[in-house]
């Protein structure tokens, strides 16, 4: 049960986040996000992280109010560009591609958009109410990770996705290899020894996740475009002829309403684990997607599913992240950082004191979230016709169009050209991948979690020599362990049950 | 190059790739390089693996079973070397044109910087490999130019290269 001063708290929020002018301020950052979050590899974090100047003198509760709508604003965009194009606009948007796609190669496009629209934020409603419910609990909750248990929650987050792509698990695994190789271009944590940096220093920092993934997916799309043959993405030349609807993207949401259920809430539990982000939300809630479905065949070629789960976890990632941030001044994103540091900077310190005597403007920041995510998602599906239009244009008219995004993008990130070469070598990389039946996405997911791996196995280890991994007294390391055991076992599983398959017919 | 060589290149460059980072590791010290042999080690192995498979799957490819009436004739080693037809013809033209034109597009933002080099590329595609008009040409182009200058450039005040 909520206590009184919570609640009251919530009430407060509510209002100041209706009144007037208050309610401008979520509204311009939410417009303003979303518009900064179609171009590809700009994302909400560019944006939030280059208001925090201009707001430097603004009192906290409006930092709250346009910080909050930033938050939502950019989550629901990027996965209109991956739906239509094949471009992840954002890490997470990365899962909805691999059925938002084929729908809209299906001429679904309307279809998938209002799906995902409605999933987005109907699954950010999950999040947001889940918060405000742990808002007493928060601590509880978050002190149950450690090091070993964030290991394991990532090595299970690489297994299903290794496991659940398409094509040849060992291909994937291999690229799952790859990627966590490349993660570790740059410096050993411990020993700051340069490693794998061919004396350049561009790689000092590493292999940025922005140009990769762009090069993988945007630039090496534009390639398989550009030599697939086909006229148009859909294949159709106009609007009318495109397939369903957006509400039959809508009803798709309630008619698999435990899936959608389900996906938010491994969204929401994920955002709240630090250091965890919203990829491997959408990718791990994909994944029990696929497991959980007898028709496990129909993923990957266009099954409205594959759009509800990671869009429901997306945006219920959201609510979940700001748990730790607020609770104990631990971002888990990105994005949270940036918002923590705002609130710093506008001496709003995370913790205790914030969470009781300022607890009416945490409720600002989580009202002024939720109504930012719907308004997306609203905006979203009124553009959906325009939208799916771009469609219907010819194929090499676009090509050069999303190529140029792409490397705006690259370069917008981090502002250096250096990620501009990178893009367009993974984008070769990416084409002759495409061409040959090599999985990308286990390559990008193993690239971004690399680093954490790395931390919490040698954390991890590091406890173990000094005895002071107490296993008796960590029963979600069995948990964990025993869901990576499942998801090694299924392919063997999967190979034994076509042999015997192939056996009787 | 047939495809089965294409595939059999894109497994070797992957292993190459890995192959390198375990002899670069052997520089490191024992800590900084036990997390890379940890990894690189089991896919070197599933690598070579895929290696074989690949060359196996080039060779079994070479074969081809000629059936008649009564069943199988004969095998034919080699029959689909070098064979080609229009349509893979076509496909490698339109994957050399398209890697140009990638090509040029990098070419054109490191020498000209990223407004006069993107705008520049997405002009000159759109009227010599899009066929598109001059107006939906220079429409997009000027809308790009546009959008980097005054949303990049300005108003967000990302430098631009």
């Amino acid at each position: 049960m909520m206590p009184g001063p919570t609640l009251h708290a919530a009430w407060e929020g509510l209002l100041l986040v209706l009144s007037w002018p208050n309610i401008v301020y979520p509204i311009a950052g939410t417009l303003l996000a979303m518009v900064v979050a179609f171009l590809p590899g700009i994302s909400g974090v560019t944006l939030m992280a280059l208001a925090v100047p201009f707001t430097l003198t603004w009192e906290p509760l409006p930092v709250m109010l346009t910080f909050g709508g930033m938050v939502g604003g950019a989550t629901f965009m990027g996965s209109i560009t991956a739906i239509l194009f094949n471009v992840p606009g954002t890490g997470p948007s990365a899962a909805t591609l691999i059925d938002g796609h084929p729908m809209a190669e299906e001429g679904r496009a309307r279809t998938a958009i209002g799906c995902a629209a409605m999933a987005s934020a109907m699954g950010s409603s999950v999040g947001i109410f889940v918060l405000i419910a742990l808002v007493p609990l928060m601590t509880v909750a978050i002190l149950a990770f450690g090091p070993p248990e964030l290991l394991l929650l990532l090595l299970w987050g690489l297994t299903t996705i290794a496991v659940i792509t398409r094509g040849a698990v060992t291909r994937a695994a291999i690229a799952t290899g790859i990627g966590l190789l490349l993660a570790l271009v740059g410096h050993d944590a411990r020993t700051a020894e340069e490693r794998f940096t061919f004396g350049a220093l561009y790689l000092w920092d590493g292999i940025g996740l922005v140009p990769a993934m762009l090069g993988l997916f945007s630039i090496a799309e534009t390639l398989s475009l550009s030599v697939s043959g086909r006229e148009t993405i859909s294949g159709r030349h106009h609007v009318e002829q495109l397939a369903g609807s957006v509400w039959e993207g809508v009803r798709a949401v309630f008619t698999h309403f435990g899936l959608f259920l389900r996906s938010a809430l491994v969204g929401t539990v994920i955002g709240i684990i630090p250091g965890v982000g919203g990829t491997v939300a959408s990718f791990l809630a994909y994944g029990q997607a696929v497991q959980t479905s007898r028709d496990r065949e129909k993923f990957g070629h266009g099954d409205i599913r594959g759009v509800i789960a990671p869009e429901a976890a997306h945006d219920a990632k959201d609510g979940g992240a700001l748990v730790p941030v607020l609770a104990f001044g631990i971002p888990g994103s990105e994005g949270t950082a940036v918002l923590m540091a705002a609130l710093v900077l506008h001496g709003l310190a995370p913790g205790r004191e914030l969470m009781t005597e300022r607890l009416p403007l945490v409720f600002v920041l989580i009202w002024s979230l939720f109504l930012s995510n719907w308004m997306t998602s609203i905006v979203g599906l009124l553009l959906v016709k325009p939208l799916a239009r771009l469609t219907t244009l010819r194929v090499q008219t676009l090509v050069p169009v999303i190529l140029s995004l792409a490397v705006m993008g690259a370069y917008t990130h981090a502002q250096r050209i250096g990620d501009v070469v990178l893009a367009f070598v993974f984008g070769v990389a990416g084409y002759y991948m495409k061409k040959h039946g090599w999985p990308r996405i286990p390559l990008v997911v193993a690239l971004l979690l690399g680093a954490g791996v790395e931390r919490n196995l040698h954390i991890t280890a590091r406890l173990f020599e000094l005895g002071r991994l107490d296993l008796a007294a960590r029963p979600i390391l069995f948990v964990l362990a025993l869901l990576i055991a499942v998801n090694l076992a299924l392919p063997w599983r999967q190979a034994s049950k076509r042999a015997g398959a192939e056996g009787t017919s | 190059m047939t495809d089965w060589i294409e595939r059999l290149i894109v497994t070797a460059l992957l292993l190459a790739l890995v192959v390198v980072v375990v002899a670069m590791s052997a520089g490191l010290s024992p800590v900084a390089r036990w997390m890379p042999l940890v990894v690189a080690l089991p896919t070197l192995g599933l690598l070579c693996l895929e290696v074989v498979a690949d060359a196996a799957r080039a060779g079994g490819m070479s074969r081809v079973a000629v059936v008649n009436t009564r069943g199988l004739s004969r095998i034919v080693e080699g029959a689909n070397r070098g064979r080609r037809d229009s349509s893979d013809d076509g496909r490698r033209k339109d994957e050399r044109q398209a890697l140009i034109w990638l090509a040029l597009a990098i070419a054109a933002v490191l020498t000209l910087g990223m407004l006069g080099g993107l705008p520049l590329y997405l002009l000159l595609y759109l009227r010599l490999r899009a066929r598109q008009r001059w107006t939906v040409a220079l429409g997009l182009a000027g809308g790009l130019l546009l959008v980097m200058y005054a949303g990049l450039d300005r108003l967000l005040r990302i430098p631009l290269y």
